[in-house]
Formats: C-alpha cells, structure tokens, sequence
C-alpha cells in the first residue's frame, strides 16, 4: 500500500493551522482532500483506505476542504452548495465521502453508477445489485472467502461500451447476525456492520470484463436459493432502479443500460443464506466460464 | 379504457430504445419505465395514431397467422396497459 503524501496546506487556511492532503483515486481521476482535522480525516481514510494514493497523474476531478474550529467541523466543495458543517465528525466524514463520490461521478459521467457489490474471479466480475438489506456486502464477503478478487462493496462503476467494470473499493463491511430469526426483512437494518479486511493483493487493479449481474433479494423463509433469469430489457430496468445516477442524464443512461444488457446475463438471485447463495453464484460463474472457453476454442478451431 | 373508435398515439416526449428484440420505454414525465416483450413491441409501433385496435389487430394477424378476432383480447389489453401507465394516448384522431 503506497501511503498517501502529507503535507501542509495553504489555501484559505490560517498559516498556522497544520493539516494533512489526500488524494482519492478513481481509475484516470482523483479528488484532493485538504483537512485540518485529524479526527474526519481518519474516519474517512477508514473507509476509502483502499482508494487513497500519492501519484500526481491524472485529471484531478476537484478539491474538498474540511476545517475544524471549536467542536464545529465544516466539508467545503467547489460549489457554495456544497458547503456542510455539523459537530460530529462522523457525519463530516460521511458527508466528506459522498461530496467525493460526487466529483468523480461528474468527473466520469460516461459511465454508469450502480448500487451494487462487485467481485470477480479469472477476470471477470459477477455485479450484486440491491437495495440496503439486500446482502450485496454479505455475499461479495462470502466470494472473497472463496478467493474472488474484490471491486466493491457499493459502487459498480461501468463503462457500457466495452462491458466492463472498474475496481472501486471502499471499506468492506457487513451486517452480522444477533442470533435472532428477523421478524422482518427490514429488521437487518438494525444488525451491527463488522469491517471485512480486505489485503490489497486480494483487490482489483483495472477494470475487466462483467460476467454477470445478479439482483438480490434476501427473503429470510426462503428454503432454497432461486434464480431466475431477466430477459435484457429486464435486466435494464432492474439496474435502472439501482442507478446512482441523477433524472437528467436517464434517456442517456437508458440507451448504455440497453447497450450493456443486450451483451451481458441477468438473473434475479432470492437467498436465505449468504453461503447457499454463493455457492449458486459460484456454480453459475463456473458454467460461463466453460461456455466462454468452448466458445473460444470453437472460434481457434476455425 | 380503450374505445373501439380510439386510435392510440405513443405520447409525446417518451422515449423508446431497442435492446435485442425487446424494447425498453421511459416517460420522462412520470419518470417510469417499462419493458415489452417482442410481442408487445409489435403493437407499440402501430401506435402512431392512424390505426384503431381493429386496425391493429389486422395488421398484425398476417405475421401472427391468425384471425383479427383472435387478436382482439391480447391486443386490446396491451393497449389498455401501455394506456394506464402513461405511454400512449387514446382518442379518435
């Protein structure tokens, strides 16, 4: 893990004030982060320690600044919309991570911003898409456990025009069980979140080829696991509900979701348990790889 | 629902856009979005306006190889649906 430059900086701080700059990157983009908090900046190293990189190439996407002065932490974007203050620096933390998500999604707005977990094995990557509860994190834990590279936990970040998707890892964290049968699906809303380590060797470095993408739906009465399959337009309008992406852009995103679809597998995954669940993922990756692999051999035999 | 004398419309600003041989439509008005089958798409593009779902369902019987009549129920029901969702509009041209 290369550690991230420390440095003193200027700007519009008093010349006294010490503080520390990051830098977040994404793929060719990266975001500056200028803070004169230690405890904001610490939260939000946690959760993007992965992401965090010394390397001056590259477009820089934008510059966010937190201050903190008498028990009051203020985020600062480039835009005066984006200025936060609050007395919780978990909150300016929070806030400081989406105010970066943001640049990089204007930054790289052609590409599609999906809700979802990714992992991938003999680079190709299996998408988890879902709402909060769905199990995208517990599932992407239980590949890696499995000895799948990790991409993401949130973020499936995806260029339709080649079908592939970018590494883009976050803190991995997922819910843990009390032991307890949930009354209700949305009682898994109120389980503790554990931090999955995850090594760097175990991570994505570039973008690869989308194998598949499943939609997850945790039903807890559920005896077995069930997939089944979308059609494309299907699967277009599945991933439309998980898009990250604002109103204004959807014809657009419309036509790369039709384009993306049209070449890659969908399938809606219902799942009580996280390893039953995997071990379908696994079987499906495994059954595309061999049809990837006659298909290629059919094509050398000519 | 959909009167016999009706001639549906696709309604203005929708966007349609293909994805094999399904079609994927957004109504940027109620921000919704649908999928229709093959089948579906059929009748979606005879939507112009011009045609009642009489009309529909004889341009249609030739490539279905069936009678218009047989047609009706399946027709008539699309319609009404793309109609209850926002997507076309009913009414004698």
């Amino acid at each position: 893990m290369v550690q991230p430059e420390r440095e003193s900086f200027v700007g519009s701080y008093p010349a006294s004030e010490k503080g520390e700059t990051l830098r977040l990157r994404f793929a060719s983009h990266y975001v500056t982060i200028s803070s004169s908090s230690p405890e904001v900046t610490a939260d939000f190293r946690s959760s993007v320690e992965l992401m965090l990189e010394s390397r001056l190439d590259g477009t820089c996407a934008g510059k966010l600044q937190v201050t903190a002065r008498t028990g009051t932490f203020r985020v600062l974007g480039p835009a005066a919309s984006d200025a936060y203050e609050c007395d919780d620096p978990e909150a300016a933390a929070n806030r400081l991570f989406h105010a970066a998500i943001k640049l990089l999604m204007a930054a790289r707005s052609d590409l599609l911003w999906i809700h979802g977990g990714v992992a991938a094995r003999a680079r190709r990557a299996m998408l988890l898409c879902g709402t909060s509860g769905a199990g995208k994190s517990t599932l992407v834990a239980a590949l890696l456990a499995r000895g799948w590279t990790y991409f993401s936990d949130e973020f499936a970040v995806v260029d339709p025009r080649t079908a592939t998707v970018f590494p883009f890892p976050i803190a991995l964290y997922k819910r843990v069980s009390n032991g307890q049968s949930l009354a209700k699906v949305e009682d898994i809303q109120q389980l503790p979140k554990i931090f999955i380590e995850t090594p760097a060797h175990a991570v994505g470095r570039g973008p690869v080829p989308i194998g598949g993408v499943f939609f997850l739906s945790y039903t807890p009465r559920a005896e077995v696991v069930q997939v089944v399959d979308c059609s494309p337009a299907e699967g277009v309008l599945e991933m439309l509900k998980n898009s990250l992406s604002t109103a204004p852009a959807r014809e657009q995103e419309i036509r790369r979701l039709c384009d993306l679809m049209s070449r890659v597998p969908s399938a809606r995954l219902s799942y009580a348990h996280a390893r039953d669940a995997s071990d379908r993922i696994d079987a499906r990756f495994a059954r595309s790889q061999s049809a990837s692999l006659a298909v290629a051999q059919s094509r050398r035999d000519g | 629902m959909v009167d016999t004398r009706d001639k549906p419309r696709q309604s203005p600003g929708v966007v349609s856009s293909e994805v094999l041989d399904e079609i994927v439509i957004y109504c940027p008005g109620t921000s919704k979005a649908v999928s229709l089958n093959a089948s579906a798409c059929a009748i979606w593009e005879l939507c112009d306006g011009t045609r009642t779902v009489d009309d529909i369902c004889t341009e249609l019987s030739g490539p279905a190889g069936l009678p218009p009549n047989k047609l009706y129920e399946d027709v008539s029901g699309a319609v009404s649906h793309l109609y209850e969702l926002g997507l076309i509009d009913c009414g004698p041209a």
